[in-house]
Order: C-alpha cells, then sequence, then structure tokens
C-alpha cells in the first residue's frame, strides 16, 4: 500500500524544482491551480497539458511516481466521467435507449473534468514529491505570518502540518504491518462481500489508532523533552531567502494565470 | 512439515528505479521438528524470509516447497496464506484489538472455520501454557502488563495450531525474566507436539541462539551465509560472524577464553551456559584430583 500514498514523499533529484524555495513553490502551484480552473476550451487543456508535462520532465522525477500518484483517484475519475456521460443534457444526441441518452456535450464536459483532476493531482504532486514536508511547512509559515496579527497560531499550525505530513508515510507503513499480521491470522482481504470487507478491516482499525495514539504521545513527550514549546519565535538553522530562480517560477506561474485569463476571455 | 527454498529471491515494490532485492538465491530446508534460530544484522532479509515462509508474500524468482509441495497464488495472483505455519511479529501485542482476552484467542481459530468446542477446548490448553489462567478470559488486553500481553499474542497464534511456530524477534523489548517465560513457553509447546512441530526463531541475542538452537542460519545482505548447528557454528567461525556485525555467546566466549589460556579444547554437546560451565569445572576438578 505505502508504495501508491505520494502525499508527504519526498523524491530526492537534483531538478530546478528542488531548489527553488518553498514559498514560491507554494506561490506558484497556488497560481497554476487557479490557472487551471480558468481552463475552458481545447487550446487551453493542450497548453496546460504540455505545461505539466515540462514541468514533471524537468523534476527528473520518474513518470511511473506519478502515474502511481494517480491510482487511489481511479474511482473518483471513472465517477466523474459516468456521472457526465449519463447525466449531462445537450443538442447532439449520440445514442438513445429508454429513458438512458447519451449526449456528445456529456462526453466532452466528462472527459474535461477528468483531464482537469489529472492535471491538478499531477501539479500539485510535484509540490510534495519535490519538497521535503518540513520545508514546506516552514515555507506555509513564513507565508502565513501575516495572519499572526489576526491572532491565528501560525506555528502551532505549521508545527502540526508538518507533523501530519511527516507521520503519513509512517503511519502507512504501520497499516501494512498490522495487514500483514492480522492476514496471518487468517483475516481474508479477498472475495467477500462488501459488508464483510468493512468488518474484516475492524481488527486493523483498531490496533492502528491505539499505536498512532502511542507514538503520539510519545512525539508529545519528545517534543516537551527538547524543550522545543509550541513552535512560536524559534529561529532556523537554514533561513529563506528569494533566489532568480525564484522569482522566475513565480513570474512564470502568473503569466499562466494571464494567458488562460485571456484564453477565456477569447473563448468566451 | 519440511519447508524447502529453492533459488529464492524477493524484490519488494519501491517508488525509486533502484529497487534492491531483499534476499537473494536463498537455498535451505526447514526440517520438522528443529529448532532453528536465524540471525542476522539488521537488514539483512530475515523478516522478509519469515514472511516468504508464512505465505504473505510470494518470491519473485525460485521456489518455496512445503513437504514437496510448490506454494500456489491464489485466484487474484497474490501469494496465499500457509495455513500451518503461524507467525509471531515482532511486538505482536499491538495485533491485539478485541474486548476480551478471550475473543482475541478464538479470533485466528475462527476465521480458520474450526468448531466453537474445538476452540473452547483449545483456549484452556493455551492460557496455560502461556503461564497465565482462566482468569484472564475476560480481562481486556490493553490492560495486561507488556509482558502478558506478549504471551497473549503469542497464545493467539498457537491457537491456530500450527505445525512451524516462526518468531520474529519475540524478546524484544521484554525484561530478562519475561524473556525467558516467552522461550520456556515456546520450547514447552515444542516438546508437546512429539517432534512434529518446528521452530524458526528470529532474534538478535545470541544467548539465546546458543541455549535452544538445533541449527542456526546466519544471514547477511540478503544471503545465507551459514546454516550449522550452533556448537560448530560459533567456536569454528566467530571471526566471521564479528565481520557481519554478530556476536557469540556468552558461553562460547567462556570457552575461548579457556582455550586460550590454558592451551586446551574442552568438547562440550551443548552451548547452555550450565552445561558449558558444569564442563570447564569439571576439567578443573579432575585437574585438581591428578594433582593430589
Amino acid at each position: 500500500m505505502i508504495e501508491n500514498v505520494l502525499v508527504g514523499q519526498f523524491v530526492e533529484t537534483s531538478s530546478v524544482f528542488h531548489r527553488l524555495d518553498p514559498r514560491s513553490k507554494l506561490i506558484s502551484i497556488f497560481c497554476i491551480v487557479i490557472a487551471f480552473f480558468l481552463i475552458d476550451n481545447a487550446a487551453g487543456y493542450l497548453l496546460a497539458g504540455l505545461f505539466v508535462f515540462g514541468c514533471i520532465t524537468l523534476s527528473h522525477i520518474p513518470w511511473r511516481i506519478f502515474l502511481k500518484g494517480l491510482k487511489p483517484i481511479l474511482f473518483i475519475l471513472s465517477f466523474t466521467i459516468v456521472y457526465h456521460i449519463l447525466f449531462t443534457k445537450g443538442e447532439n444526441l449520440l445514442f438513445h435507449y429508454g429513458i438512458l441518452s447519451i449526449y456528445i456535450e456529456g462526453i466532452i464536459s466528462g472527459s474535461r473534468l477528468v483531464v482537469r483532476i489529472i492535471l491538478l493531482v499531477l501539479i500539485t504532486s510535484l509540490l510534495t514529491l519535490t519538497t521535503k514536508p518540513l520545508e514546506l511547512a516552514y515555507g506555509f509559515e513564513v507565508l502565513c505570518k501575516p495572519l499572526k496579527k489576526l491572532r491565528f497560531p501560525v506555528e502551532q499550525f505549521s508545527l502540526m502540518l508538518a507533523i501530519t505530513l511527516r507521520f503519513i508515510p509512517t503511519i502507512v507503513m504501520e497499516l501494512d504491518k498490522i495487514i500483514e499480521a492480522q492476514k496471518a491470522r487468517g483475516v481474508n482481504f479477498e472475495d467477500k462481500s462488501l459488508m464483510k470487507k468493512v468488518l474484516s478491516y475492524i481488527p486493523i482499525i483498531v490496533p492502528l489508532l491505539f499505536t498512532s495514539i502511542n507514538r503520539a504521545e510519545n512525539l508529545a513527550n519528545a517534543i516537551d523533552a527538547r524543550a522545543y514549546g509550541d513552535g512560536s519565535g524559534r529561529t532556523r538553522y537554514k533561513t529563506l531567502r528569494f533566489e532568480t530562480r525564484d522569482y522566475i517560477a513565480m513570474s512564470i506561474s502568473l503569466f499562466m494565470v494571464g494567458t488562460f485569463l485571456i484564453l477565456k476571455m477569447l473563448g468566451g | 512439515m519440511d519447508i524447502k527454498l529453492e533459488n529464492v529471491s524477493y524484490k519488494y515494490p519501491s517508488l525509486s528505479n533502484d529497487s534492491w532485492e531483499s534476499i537473494r538465491e536463498l537455498n535451505c530446508m526447514f526440517e520438522t521438528g528443529k529448532w532453528l534460530s536465524v540471525i542476522g544484522q539488521t537488514g539483512s532479509g530475515k523478516s522478509t524470509l519469515m514472511k516468504l515462509l508464512k505465505g504473505l508474500i510470494a518470491p519473485t524468482a525460485g521456489r518455496l516447497l512445503i513437504n514437496g509441495q510448490e506454494n500456489k497464488l491464489s485466484k487474484k495472483g497474490n501469494a496465499q496464506i500457509i495455513q500451518e505455519v503461524g507467525l509471531v511479529f515482532q511486538y505482536p501485542e499491538h495485533q491485539l484489538f478485541e474486548t476480551t482476552v478471550l475473543k482475541d484467542l478464538a479470533f485466528g481459530p475462527k476465521n480458520q472455520g474450526v468448531k466453537k468446542e474445538e476452540i473452547n477446548d483449545r483456549t484452556k490448553v493455551i492460557i496455560e501454557l502461556v503461564g497465565l489462567s482462566e482468569a484472564y478470559f475476560d480481562k481486556a488486553p490493553f490492560e495486561l502488563s507488556g509482558g502478558e500481553k506478549r504471551r497473549v499474542a503469542i497464545a493467539t497464534v498457537l491457537m491456530m495450531n500450527p505445525e512451524v511456530l516462526i518468531l520474529d524477534e519475540p524478546t524484544a523489548g521484554l525484561d530478562p525474566q519475561g524473556s525467558k517465560l516467552i522461550l520456556q513457553l515456546v520450547h514447552d509447546w515444542q516438546k508437546a507436539g512429539g517432534g512434529q512441530r518446528t521452530v524458526i526463531f528470529v532474534t538478535h541475542q545470541m544467548n539465546e541462539v546458543a541455549e535452544y538452537s538445533d541449527e542456526v542460519l546466519v544471514m547477511n545482505d540478503g544471503e545465507i551465509v551459514f546454516q550449522e548447528n550452533p556448537i560448530a557454528l560459533f567456536r569454528e567461525h566467530d571471526h566471521e560472524l564479528k565481520a557481519f556485525g554478530l556476536d557469540i555467546p556468552d558461553s562460547v566466549k567462556l570457552l575461548k577464553l579457556f582455550e586460550h589460556r590454558f592451551g586446551k579444547r574442552i568438547e562440550v554437546h551443548s552451548l547452555q551456559e550450565e552445561v558449558v560451565l558444569e564442563e570447564v569445572v569439571a576439567y578443573f576438578t579432575k585437574q585438581g584430583d591428578d594433582l593430589l
């Protein structure tokens, strides 16, 4: 299971994305996500697809890894496309049988949405695959600093985020171990009705909760033992500084937003 | 039940390109009725080997033969659990989940489709075997002490009536007395089987290996480097073991020290501490008698 979860998994390569400041990556990805929501014509999709393709190639991370990250959302994707094909009404009827009528518009809008989701997942995986969880949390903390004026607990939130990101793979690994152990005790996860399948997960959830709570307690003790406090007012060994490449990255993302906005206006 | 490995390799699926082979072309035999210890540094492939022997994973190359028969894959092409093998994982108490000890004990055999009366009979025998009593049946597993939890967890595997019991570092994190209790109960379980029960025991404690093993399997970097009886292994290959980051038992250290000081070799038939001490004392007594 572990190999299918991309969140919190960092892959070390020497690419320009790895060297970017986490803040510029966060800002850029945020812009690009907005840009992708603006797409509404074929030219836009083509451009966005090429952009994502280019980014992934530049990251030097094998495609295989990105494709694996898409596996868990296969269900959502197929559901989306089926829903659109069945329920979107349009003018060009393609197929009609009883109450079932399929329109070309349904197929198009379904495919558009699926492509958009895939592009979004790919580009956001790029963020977590090229940024260490701690750097990401630090970047987030610095970006959110202005919110401190509104009494938003920025440091605590960033610590929480860092811990969450850091422990996802650990907990998934623990989950794998428990699944194996219960399999060894005769639990069968294959060939079962849905209800039985759900029930067969009780022997996994209970021990997982138990070990996770234990782990959290130990972690809290370790944090206290090192007098870390709640993370506020701490200085860093590595401080963040924008380099030329960061400005370039952010300009490119802003440029993308602009382009898609123009494309949308032209299309509309 | 004999288990034989023929050129077995296993490669873990991995995110990055450099997925390495956790174990490489293993050839070995686990004979019925023996206590076989598996030693090796962390990451040498011991745990992977244990999972293969239970059928939790299928070899990526080579064959696993059980009584001469190859273990087939399931309908969906996954590895198939071997029912006759009981596997106790590291920290097995982490897998307890039921509200009472009794229910947890019954969980495994229930999954196997064992009848209720039979389960009842087994619980009574097994709970005594692990040194607890029927008074524990209604307790929640989470309110037991660490050592007791461990014993209940081992009991849940024994409940499934395995012919081969695999224990992956069963004494890790226990105090010396708790460790002794665990090993003694496994020993008692094996004795009660009339020569038909096999124990495969993974550990880092060389004294435990010396105390019980009929045979020792040494793993290094995914390969089996020795499979020998413990006396020959620890006495003849101590330098190689050190090179693999492993130690030798205290009893062998004593024998080595003795050999070094007196230039005399004492032959022993077991590496159990008491036996070795007795042999050494007997040697000196004889020397004293000769002098007189």
